[in-house]
């Protein structure tokens, strides 16, 4: 599985201050801030799907928007997001802005700015979760699409309008011309999120952050909106970074699954592997969350391995941050000073398969 | 192929199906469809007046001489049809000569019966005598309220008899022949004077020539007139117009009035004379006799004799550049000020909007009052430079609630994810505010657009009526005079409903077109 990874995210730490009231700021209150992403480290390798997998308020969407490049600079607290761009792409960058490019043809995402950002951003696009509100209303789904190849100077009128149909029709909008002139309030929810897929892959990217693409559609056509993803990674070896709430959709669609849990990802593996086999005791908990198709076995009622509530982002606990919620943290007691003094990384229990929870420390090194 | 060019729009198409479903809109609209109509004849009003209106009238309309051959505090016409008795207003020019020739004692009454039987002549003329005769109908019984005589003498005033020049001098003589037989002497100058000078003088009828003589010959027909000489010259018109009925009493005598204006050539033979007017070297280029009606125009005049209904149709192109720069020029800064607040956030925000609450409290009104104080102590200020300096003060302090507003708007389309997707396009943030969220705020501001219209109006021509005066002959400038002289205008409906009444509908019109605007920018405000 392992071939070149097209994305590196390298302890990336998100932080959006809290708003001081005037009391605050003449208390001299310190400035405090939400970690929405606080350590988070990850590569896709091309032709893989990672999903990302936690509840709301995770930092899920705020990993997918930080590796476009639509958080702001003064919110990234840490870390990097490195990215491959295409040859082109990096000589271009190397040309203009040297300082962005980091080692083996890389360049840092946060270090880039103007015509080199512009470069990049061809590279990377994003799929929103809400069809019904990520296209103008205004705009008629030719001049949508046709807006990134305006912005990156692709092409002439009628090359431009060759893209887009070939675009259309892969995204099996077809034909084309009955669509082009339509405003997006004339098409249904699956034909929407298909345009904007469709506008995500007008410039070609590498990388593609789908956040919870379907998670908007009715289930009858979330199948096509996936097949059509599926099929582009496989066929333009793109790496996407798949954003989801839903366990078995992720098993569906992804090669590999981050669970994330109050901005950090506690653990990562295979997609069989951790639907299978959790580690986390966070990730057990989700799995058994899921709603039993067995009719007979609706009847037994299932005990959560969950307790309380999400934290809160501003004031972490000290030691593990779901310690609050951990079960396990309750039923083994030795492990207990660990957790409660230091946060886990993530430590490799199987090849491939990581967990960051004390409970797999190696006891001897 | 054919079909996929269909798709494209030309951006002068895309403005003009829109405009076209924008106005098609306001038309289904009951509101919008009188607003557009009453818009519409405004434009039509105001290019009509642009195209017909004398390029001096501002100039005019200040100055008290270029206003005498019109009737002072007169209704307009069409009062007639509503049953009030008018005497029409007639002006004769170069009217025809009905008598030219040498005048003796001898052949006078021949010559110029209706001076001869003119009441109590005691004095006679002689000398070469040219006389100009007009009729005048007065139909209804009402009064007329002057004669005025204005000459164009030719800029010569010597004939050369044998070799000599002479100075011709001229005695011009207004006498009007009744309906009922009686000639009166009405007008002439005391004493013959230089033709050329008469170019400066406008003749205008005295009772004091004829009012004892006027006395007298009633008292023979047995009625009596109460009058002394200083009563006689408030009651001139009355008197050459109007039956005594005794007392101070008089009635209206409708018939046909001849006027003969005769002019008496004395300074040089008659022979002379004549040849010399003959040749085009002597005499008048122009001769006007107006008999002044006691109702004028389309909306009658003010205590000036000012025609009104000029101010009015030039009070249409005023309103309207002055509304519509006001609005558009307020409009669009608060549209850019407010988009740039919002899209930007953080300090310049900051800054912004406490700039915006420091402005929005800065009373409107004394500052005005202060700017016009001081334009009207500026000299060399002309009056369409001191309106617009008063429009960009209005413009300057009141963009604010725009850029509040717009603000918010932006604050709340910047949230959308389509905002978010242009962004990670790599769309500029020009190409973000002008494709993705100034086209969203569009409609609203064309409705803030069209609201601002009337307040621009009004506050203009309230400010006028507080005397803060840039001089054009606007609505509010009609009724800033009608103001200052309220102790007659008060009875002088003409002088104060029709500016105001422009006012109102001015001010309707827009208001009901923004109202058609508004429930096409808010769904939710439709009734049906």
């Amino acid at each position: 599985m392992k071939g070149e990874a097209l994305i590196r995210v390298e302890d990336l730490k998100v932080w959006f201050p809290v708003r001081r009231s005037i009391v605050d700021l003449l208390a001299r209150r310190p400035q405090l801030y939400v970690h929405a992403v606080d350590g988070v480290t990850f590569e896709i390798y091309r032709g893989e799907t990672l999903c990302l997998v936690g509840e709301s308020g995770c930092g899920k969407t705020t990993t997918a928007r930080a590796i476009v490049r639509l958080i702001d600079k003064e919110n990234i607290a840490g870390g990097r997001i490195l990215l491959k761009p295409s040859e082109d792409v990096l000589e271009e960058v190397k040309k203009i802005q040297p300082d962005a490019v980091a080692e083996e043809g890389y360049v840092d995402m946060y270090k880039l700015k103007g015509k080199a950002l512009l470069g990049v951003r061809r590279e990377t696009q994003m799929i929103f979760q809400d069809p019904f509100a990520s296209l103008n209303p205004r705009f008629r789904i030719l001049d949508i699409l046709e807006e990134p190849l305006i912005v990156h100077k692709i092409g002439d009128k009628e090359e431009r309008l060759e893209i887009v149909s070939k675009v259309l029709e892969t995204v099996k909008l077809t034909p084309p011309e009955e669509f082009l002139p339509r405003f997006p309030h004339q098409l249904s929810g699956g034909q929407r999120q298909r345009v904007a897929i469709a506008r995500a892959l007008v410039l070609n990217p590498k990388i593609l952050a789908a956040d919870e693409p379907v998670s908007m559609l009715d289930v009858s056509i979330r199948a096509e909106v996936l097949e059509v993803l599926n099929e582009l990674r496989d066929k333009m070896k793109m790496a996407i970074l798949f954003i989801t709430h839903d366990l078995a959709l992720a098993r569906y669609v992804c090669d590999r699954i981050a669970v994330m849990y109050l901005g950090k990802i506690v653990e990562l593996g295979g997609a069989d592997d951790i639907i299978q086999n959790p580690l986390h005791p966070y990730t057990q908990a989700l799995i058994n969350a899921i709603p039993e198709p067995e009719p007979e076995n609706r009847k037994k009622i299932r005990k959560l391995r969950i307790k309380g509530e999400v934290t809160s982002a501003v004031n972490l606990p000290k030691g593990c941050r779901f310690r609050p919620r951990c079960v396990a943290y309750d039923e083994n007691p030795h492990i207990q000073p660990r957790c409660e003094a230091e946060e886990p990384g993530l430590i490799e229990e199987r090849p491939g398969h990581y967990a960051a929870c004390w409970l797999y420390e190696k006891r001897s090194p | 192929m054919s079909g996929k060019k269909q798709v494209r729009e030309s951006l002068a198409s895309k403005i003009a199906s829109s405009l076209k479903a924008g106005v098609g809109e306001v038309w289904r609209n009951n509101m919008g469809k009188a607003g557009l109509i009453i818009i519409v004849f405004i434009v039509i009003i105001s290019i009509y007046a642009l195209a017909t209106l004398p390029p001096g009238l501002p100039d005019k309309w200040k100055n008290r001489l270029a206003w005498s051959e019109y009737p002072t505090s007169v209704p307009p016409e069409w009062v007639r049809y509503f049953g009030v008795p008018v005497a029409e207003h007639k002006i004769y020019i170069n009217p025809q000569t009905s008598y030219s020739g040498i005048v003796t004692p001898q052949n006078i009454q021949g010559a110029l019966p209706y001076y001869a039987n003119a009441l109590g002549l005691k004095q006679t003329i002689v000398g070469y005598v040219q006389v100009y005769s007009v009729e005048y109908r007065l139909n209804d019984p009402a009064f007329p309220t002057g004669i005025l005589t204005l000459f164009t003498p030719i800029n010569n005033s010597v004939v050369i008899v044998n070799g000599v020049e002479r100075q011709v001098q001229v005695l011009p003589i207004l006498v009007v022949q009744r309906p009922d037989g009686l000639s009166i002497v009405v007008a002439q100058e005391s004493s013959a004077l230089k033709i050329t000078d008469l170019a400066f003088k406008n003749m205008s009828v005295t009772a004091d020539l004829f009012w004892r003589q006027y006395i007298d010959y009633f008292a023979q027909q047995g009625v009596t007139i109460n009058m002394t000489e200083t009563d006689a010259r408030g009651f001139a018109t009355q008197m050459i117009f109007g039956k005594p009925l005794g007392g101070k009493e008089f009635e209206p005598l409708t018939g046909t009035y001849r006027l003969h204006l005769i002019i008496v050539y004395a300074g040089a033979h008659p022979n002379a004379i004549q040849q010399a007017i003959t040749a085009g070297q002597l005499g008048f280029e122009k001769i006007k006799i107006v008999v002044k009606g006691n109702a004028y125009g389309i909306s009658g005049t003010d205590n000036m004799g000012r025609d009104l209904w000029l101010a009015i149709l030039y009070g249409f192109p005023v309103a309207l550049a002055v509304g519509l720069f006001a609005a558009v020029a307020s409009v669009i800064i608060g549209l850019v000020i407010g988009v740039i607040s919002g899209y930007y956030g953080g300090l310049v925000d900051e800054v912004i909007q406490r700039f915006i609450d420091v402005l929005s409290n800065i009373p409107i009104l004394p500052i005005l009052i202060l700017i016009g104080v001081i334009l009207q102590e500026k000299p060399g200020v002309g009056p369409w430079e001191k309106l617009f300096i008063i429009i960009g003060f209005l413009v300057i302090l009141g963009w604010g609630g725009t850029a509040i507003i717009v603000r918010s708007m932006t604050l709340s389309i910047k949230a959308e994810p389509y905002i978010d997707a242009a962004k990670a396009i790599g769309a500029s943030n020009a190409r973000i505010i002008f494709r993705h969220i100034i086209p969203q705020i569009l409609p609203y501001a064309m409705a803030s657009l069209v609201f601002s219209v009337p307040g621009a109006i009004i506050t203009e021509a309230g400010l006028s009526v507080l005397g803060i005066e840039h001089g054009l002959p606007t609505w509010g400038k009609i009724l800033a005079d009608a103001q200052a002289n309220r102790g007659i205008a008060y009875k002088m409906w003409w002088w104060i409903l029709p500016p105001g009444l422009m006012l109102a509908i001015t001010g309707l019109a827009f208001v009901l077109l923004g109202l058609a605007i508004e429930t096409i920018v808010e769904p939710r405000l439709r009734r049906r």
